[in-house]
């Protein structure tokens, strides 16, 4: 058995690659996959925020890639899911701590204990982005549907292919179909036009994600949340399994509407 | 000719010695060209920088930081014999000592002598990333907000909100406590034992806390006058599989 190492990522800042890592670590967690991520974020760490496992840290990734502690001391078990792991990213540190190589070395050791390996990204091109993709297998690029995230989508594409860890696929997030309706957002396929690479998932804008983060309970863990079935959705896309894309298009709101949208989960 | 910039090795960091007799910017010139010069031998390097007399402000420190990191060395800490210096160090959340023996704070110790009963006090917010290390006691005037950490060898002293990681007798005092105005670190490690705080409904207040028998315990301050009535103290809830 040899894990997937698959690195979220996409030049521009906030446009949640830590969100959507926490989101497909539970998510792939809850499909008994056993799952690791590892935030690469030295110096300004939050995935252990977001998933909340803050108050638990001793030793991070610095430490492991230093050799002051066993890769396993650092691994932080998320209690609520059965095979799911942090190592977090060193918050009095910098970039320059790890280098592309320690990572291959890493994710090596890694790979015959797990099914997934989920690696968050800094923001940027530089040192950060290199060592998060240098022991990726898949790249993952997160973009939202405005011009100037879609731009750095483009340019990070294009540094994936260079390294030879391409192609990447999409995450488009924070999409306002009432807003693509109006011809006021870039649509779905209006962001596929200038990057040309597959879709795996549309997360809609949903006021429950950033909650779910401020709380460290991401909301791929609630059943109901529709934005968590996206995350769970892309989850089982990682698997392999063809799964159609939830249509936020046409939000409908009568009684049959309301009917037709069930059926159309999943 | 010998070398104006000495070079020692002190455990895993490297001692480096300022140029005596020559202005600021010539010695930070020699420095930085010494570095330069030297190849990979600086590369991922922690430096003990001895500063001698050279009388510093924060700026011309944390550039020289700055200029350091971008050549792959970190300055960990400095010596110097000029007060202002070592103050302007401190704000910057350097070292003003040799380090310790061990530069990971978890060690177990079973010798407790504190090198120097001495305490460092900082008039300031320590923000995320910042740490602040010392072989004595932590005094600070201000906040630490999460993902701060201040780590003593002796006692530590919040007049502020203590949000961050704090280590007390990091060398494994178990007689070292840690106070503040609003106790509520992300983590609270007393020598090798390890707690969380405990989720609280109530306001904050100043509260002190240490290791009583087996346990952390969080005691509220009350005048030493007052008319005695229990302490009450709150239960800190350990991270078991990580104490040892």
């Amino acid at each position: 058995m040899s894990a997937t190492v698959i690195t979220i990522t996409s030049g521009k800042g906030g446009v949640g690659k830590t969100t959507t890592t926490a989101n497909l670590g539970v998510a792939l967690a809850q499909l008994n996959k056993r799952v690791v991520c590892i935030d690469v974020d030295i110096g300004l760490r939050n995935l252990d925020v977001v998933m909340g496992l803050e108050n638990r840290i001793v030793y991070d990734l610095v430490h492991v890639i230093e050799g002051q502690c066993r890769l396993r001391q650092a691994m932080i078990k998320d209690k609520r899911m059965p095979e799911l792991y942090l190592i977090p990213a060193a918050q009095t540190r910098d970039k320059s701590a790890v280098s592309p190589s320690d990572m291959v070395r890493l994710t090596d050791e890694l790979r015959p204990d797990f099914d997934f390996v989920l690696i968050d990204s800094p923001a940027g091109i530089e040192r950060g982005f290199r060592n998060a993709i240098a022991g990726a297998d898949k790249v993952l690029v997160v973009t939202n549907p405005e011009v100037s995230a879609v731009r750095d989508a483009d340019r990070i594409i294009g540094l994936v292919e260079a390294e030879r860890k391409g192609p990447a696929q999409l995450i488009l997030n924070r999409m306002r179909p009432a807003m693509v309706d109006r011809g006021d957002m870039l649509s779905t396929d209006d962001v596929l036009d200038v990057l040309a690479i597959d879709l795996i998932g549309i997360v809609p804008e949903d006021e429950s994600i950033l909650v779910g983060s401020n709380r460290g309970n991401p909301v791929a863990m609630d059943e109901k949340s529709l934005a968590g079935q996206a995350y769970r959705n892309i989850a089982m896309r990682l698997t392999g399994k063809d799964i159609p894309f939830i249509d936020f298009s046409k939000p409908r709101n009568g009684f049959l509407g309301k009917i037709a949208n069930i059926f159309k989960r999943g | 000719m010998t070398d104006p910039i000495e070079i020692k090795g002190i455990g895993t960091d490297l001692l480096v010695s300022m140029p005596e007799n020559e202005t600021w910017e010539t010695a930070n010139q020699l420095l930085i060209d010494k570095i330069r010069t030297s190849g990979a031998f600086f590369k991922g390097a922690n430096v003990v920088l001895q500063l001698r007399a050279y009388p510093l402000q924060s700026a011309e420190l944390g550039k020289l930081r700055d200029q350091l990191s971008e050549l792959g060395v970190r300055l960990k800490s400095i010596l110097s014999d000029n007060p202002q210096t070592r103050t302007a160090a401190q704000a910057l959340a350097l070292g003003i000592d040799l380090p310790s023996r061990s530069s990971t704070p978890l060690v177990e110790s079973f010798d407790i002598n504190l090198q120097s009963e001495s305490a460092i006090f900082l008039r300031q917010t320590l923000r995320s990333g910042h740490t602040v290390q010392h072989d004595g006691h932590i005094i600070i005037f201000g906040d630490v907000n999460p993902g701060a950490e201040v780590i003593a060898n002796g006692n530590v002293i919040v007049w502020g909100r203590l949000l961050g990681m704090v280590h007390a007798g990091a060398n494994g005092d178990v007689s070292a406590l840690v106070s503040a105005l609003d106790l509520s670190p992300t983590q609270l490690r007393i020598a090798d034992r390890i707690a969380t705080t405990p989720h609280r409904t109530l306001s904050p207040e100043p509260e002190t806390a240490l290791i009583k028998g087996a346990e952390i315990v969080a005691e509220r301050w009350h005048p030493a006058n007052a008319p005695a009535k229990p302490v009450k103290s709150s239960k800190w809830k350990f991270l078991p599989f990580l104490n040892r």
